[in-house]
């Protein structure tokens, strides 16, 4: 019997170690006089922590900013940013924690397509106000649900942006696609397809593969059938790898590519230099690379509160769904209810988006609040934007 | 007919690079029966640490590839005094169980200061690539070639033509008629180690500059170099280098001639295909079991 | 006396969802899913010895097939569960049987390249696995009864979870059971005494699989959403440290590495950046100074049951080598 009490005693040591720690009943849910709390999710290990940081900073950097401005109404934005890594189950678990034990107020966070997907039904189910960060699947949020927004680009409209890009490219006859297989790629490339010109012809489709180690195969290939432009629906080092050996093996033709490499200046770094991504012309729902006098205020303010980060483009992909949320609760009124909060997010209206392109609107049929984009490229040795149409490089 | 040769010179390079990995990888399995997966992590090493002195110090590259070889060298020396020895007489699960476990370790390790960025490592070489014909051959794809020839070329001198090869062959036919004859077998380990890991360092810092770097980046060659070594008849060492090589270019082809979907993937058809047709591998002669 | 403990702990998980959050409540179904996953690792690796890759890629068809025979083709729960488990084992003979024949490097090399093979296949052939956009996974159901909601799904877990522990018992106790120990001694040795090497390995890989597929199948109830990249090289290493930390060669061990495991990271969420290295450097501990897992340090402590079958095995072939070889 001795064992058996043991074991009880055990058990209860771990019944209680699990209860313990549930909140305050209150009326609405992670209001206090003075605070906010806002859950946040994306990847912190593995991986995609890579990405993961920058783009939640982003997000953390504006309501820090909030937060020395005054606040909202007197109340401080308080953030509990959990890990996901990249992965569903953990995100499911981060996901019922923020609404469980956090008992935050409104949730902004995702970054991987997967883990918002995974945890979308229980984010509903608790009717839980919901803004993603940085995840691009389309069918995250249309159809429309109730409870959940977002200010990303959607994949469907940066294949979108590409395809009216294309179109005004003189002198296209005939395009090859390299993609990823995944949904992120598919999305994109589906939309592009959708929008594409009747009159270009598609030659080539190719694969390539994540975390290769060349595209020698993809380029010999492609150069074979002499597209006049190549279309790259890739990741950043998949990007790179591409373009590196595409023009090594003498495939010198144009590349339009998604928003994942708007920031040439780093992918010039990595496929070895200007001259390899003279001719690359990327989507972008930035309005102006980081370091340019346009977005010099949203530098200012990630720097001031992560002086330590390298400043590149995924630091403002967090950076317009954190202005919806304030805005959102400034006009909720000072009386914050989710039921406000949600009435407002349906009625924003043209809201500046900060250091993205668009401006934001929403409605209750439309909870997709930036589809606009524009095109990216280096000029005279400088990533600029060239506007969502070809116009003739200045000789 | 020269799309051809381009995609062979291509594959040579990559399949070199698996060759180097695989013959570390059947190094290790001959001395100690142990299939190493922290290999890898010796590569990732060797890269890492080459990038550091290449780039931010701007070292020449002949101290960068020296520095790697003996950084990976020591990694992989302490690894194996450290985690294999107390365990060397345990069953090969448990060997392999432990070796994934450094492996985990050292890739955590490495994203601590390298985990925020994927690095570039620009060519040793920067000459234009030379076109003959439609034939297209960088110096990098050369130099890659040369290097990785030499290094297996000085292996094979090591092994057959020197009083520590032949006592490491020795250890490996008979452990206990080694120590029969006073090889000091504790030392042969070490060294199967070392040559091995410094092999693994030496195609870290040629695979730099073909592949982008990151701590992951270990894996992808890690299972390329399996499959060179499983094709190879794991356990010999010329058979290592040729089914690496066969990989690396067969991969080209079939991307090129076939479809791009199927090149990640064709090394391990390769490895399924061989032990259901030919499982001594290409090279191998049937098995012989240690009781 | 052990029946009392068993009875005991059930009775306490009966009444689990009375003092659970939700939270907690879905961490407790998800390590009881990777138990019955670490169950199967631990048959093979544990007791018959055998290192093999494919655990994850035997968790990712049976999540597979029970999400997309329940979600897409309207098949019941109580038919999809076994089924997972069944098509986890089919692929697992196919392909990995004719290198039990072999040495183990062999076994190791095709069973990650099967692992490669399961994942392209899941991420390629999207008009049945749905690719990369993932399968959403309904509530499972018994008959008309639906179990919503973690704490519902909970009961459901727990039984087949029981089901597969007491089938396990029965297997380890059996004389199949000890013939795999016998494998994992020495396969010269066991052939030498009799036993039929090549068939019970293949049987012991397909139990193996069977409990995995079946795991995966509860795994999916309870995410409720998998994708291709959920059963790959990460996937197997969390099994591996669940099974090593928990007890290697104890049924036991499986179900505390799990708990322990999917907890664990969740009191460790603020020290992300070495968790990874945490991960790595525990194993290795574990591995040279605790082969047999915390079950294994708790037995010598005396605070759970020695495994007495497993000592037993030992001693018996240790006194037949004895014998065998005149010392």
């Amino acid at each position: 019997m001795q064992a058996l009490r043991r074991l009880s005693g055990l058990a209860s040591i771990g019944l209680v170690l699990c209860v313990g720690g549930s909140a305050a009943w209150s009326a609405e849910p992670g209001i206090a006089p003075d605070k906010i709390k806002i859950g946040m999710f994306g990847p912190l290990t593995g991986p995609v922590s890579l990405w993961g940081y920058p783009i939640n900073n982003g997000a953390i950097a504006v309501y820090n900013h909030v937060n020395a401005t005054g606040g909202i109404y007197g109340r401080k934005i308080e953030v509990v940013d959990e890990d996901d890594a990249c992965d569903p189950a953990k995100a499911v678990a981060a996901v019922k924690k923020l609404i469980v034990r956090e008992d935050v107020f409104a949730i902004h966070g995702g970054t991987c397509s997967a883990t918002v997907m995974a945890a979308k039904d229980d984010i509903i189910e608790a009717k839980m106000p919901y803004v993603v960060m940085a995840a691009t699947l389309d069918k995250i949020s249309s159809p429309v649900n109730k409870y959940i927004y977002t200010t990303t680009m959607p994949g469907s409209g940066d294949g979108s942006v590409m395809a009216r890009f294309v179109a005004s490219m003189p002198q296209v006859k005939t395009i090859a696609i390299v993609k990823h297989s995944d949904e992120w790629a598919d999305t994109k490339a589906d939309a592009f397809s959708a929008a594409l010109d009747k009159k270009i012809k598609v030659v080539a489709t190719e694969q390539i593969d994540r975390k290769v180690t060349d595209a020698v195969s993809q380029a010999v290939r492609i150069k074979q059938l002499n597209p006049d432009v190549v279309i790259a629906f890739t990741y950043p080092a998949e990007t790179a790898v591409l373009l590196r050996d595409a023009r090594k093996y003498g495939l010198t033709v144009p590349f339009v590519a998604t928003t994942s490499v708007m920031d040439l200046a780093d992918l010039s770094q990595r496929a070895g230099g200007v001259d390899v991504v003279k001719q690359v012309y990327a989507a972008s729902f930035l309005a102006s690379p980081p370091g340019s006098s346009a977005s010099a205020k949203w530098d200012e303010i990630y720097k001031a509160s992560f002086p330590n980060d390298k400043l590149q483009t995924l630091s403002f992909f967090g950076m317009s769904g954190a202005l919806l949320v304030v805005d959102a609760l400034r006009r909720a009124g000072p009386d914050l209810t989710r039921e406000k909060f949600i009435q407002a997010l349906e009625t924003t209206k043209d809201l500046d988006a900060g250091p993205a392109y668009c401006k934001i609107s929403i409605t209750p049929e439309n909870h997709q609040g930036c589809t606009q984009g524009t095109v990216w490229s280096f000029v005279d040795g400088k990533v600029v934007p060239v506007g969502a149409t070809w116009i003739e490089p200045k000789q | 007919m020269s799309e051809l040769l381009t995609l062979i010179a291509a594959g040579l390079e990559v399949g070199s690079l698996y060759a180097l990995m695989a013959l570390g990888l059947v190094l290790i399995y001959r001395t100690q029966s142990i299939v190493n997966f922290a290999h890898g992590e010796l590569l990732m090493a060797g890269a890492f640490v080459g990038y550091v002195a290449f780039q931010p110090m701007s070292w020449p590259f002949p101290v960068a590839l020296v520095l790697a070889v003996l950084s990976s060298t020591l990694l992989g020396v302490a690894v194996e005094r450290v985690v294999i020895r107390p365990l060397v007489n345990h069953p090969h699960a448990t060997l392999a169980m432990a070796t994934v476990g450094v492996s985990v370790a050292v890739r955590g390790a490495a994203r601590l200061p390298f985990g925020s960025d994927i690095l570039t490592f620009p060519p040793i070489i920067s000459a234009a690539p030379v076109f003959i014909g439609s034939l297209v051959i960088s110096a990098q794809t050369v130099l890659t070639i040369v290097l990785a020839v030499s290094i297996s070329v000085a292996v094979f001198l090591l092994i057959w033509k020197t009083r520590l090869g032949r006592e490491i062959r020795a250890t490996q036919q008979n452990y206990l008629g080694a120590k029969v004859v006073g090889i000091n077998t504790g030392k042969i380990y070490s060294s199967s180690w070392a040559v091995a890991s410094a092999i693994g360092g030496a195609a870290g810092v040629l695979a730099a500059p073909l592949t982008l770097l990151y701590p992951d980046m270990g894996a992808t060659f890690l299972l390329k170099g399996f499959a060179a070594a499983v094709l190879g008849g794991f356990g010999n060492p010329l058979g290592a280098i040729v089914g690496g090589i066969a990989i690396g270019i067969l991969e080209k082809l079939v991307g090129a001639y076939f479809s791009t979907y199927l090149i990640e993937i064709s090394p391990y058809v390769i490895i399924i295909v061989v032990v259901f047709v030919r499982p001594q591998g290409l090279f191998g002669r049937g098995q012989i079991v240690r009781v | 006396m052990r029946p009392a403990i068993v009875i005991f702990l059930l009775l306490l998980l009966l009444f689990a969802p009375f003092v659970l959050d939700a939270y907690t409540q879905y961490l407790v179904n998800l390590a009881l899913s990777y138990s019955l996953v670490c169950l199967g690792l631990n048959l093979l690796l544990g007791y018959a010895g055998q290192f093999s890759f494919a655990n994850a890629a035997f968790m990712g068809i049976g999540a597979y097939t029970y999400a997309l025979l329940t979600s897409r083709l309207g098949v019941p729960s109580l038919v999809a569960l076994p089924a997972a488990g069944m098509a986890a084992t089919a692929l697992g003979m196919v392909v990995a049987g004719p290198a039990l024949r072999l040495s183990t490097v062999y076994l190791a090399m095709t069973s990650l390249a099967f692992a490669e093979l399961v994942q392209w296949t899941f991420i390629h052939w999207s008009a049945v696995t749905l690719g990369t956009d993932g399968v959403r996974v309904r509530w499972p159901a018994v008959g008309s009864y639906v179990a919503q909601g973690d704490k519902n799904t909970f009961y459901v877990v727990l039984v087949v979870v029981a089901i597969s522990y007491w089938s396990a018992l029965r297997i380890v106790r059996s004389k199949l059971g000890r013939a795999f120990l016998a494998i994992r001694q020495g396969e010269t040795l066991a052939r030498c005494s009799g036993i039929d090497v090549e068939r019970t390995k293949t049987i012991a890989y397909a139990i193996s699989a069977f409990y995995a597929g079946i795991g995966g199948a509860l795994f999916a109830l309870t995410i409720r959403f998998i994708v291709p990249d959920g059963f790959g090289l990460v996937q197997l290493v969390l099994q591996f440290s669940m099974v090593l930390i928990g007890g290697l060669g104890s049924l036991l061990g499986g179900l505390v590495g799990s708990l322990l495991l999917t907890v664990m990271p969740e009191l460790l969420r603020n020290v992300e950046a070495y968790q990874e290295m945490l991960y790595g450097v525990l194993l290795v501990l574990f591995v040279i100074f605790m082969p047999r897992g915390i079950v294994g340090l708790l037995g010598r402590l005396g605070l759970v049951p020695q495994e007495i079958l497993v000592r037993g095995a030992v001693a018996y072939f240790d006194a037949r080598r004895r014998k065998h070889s005149g010392l």
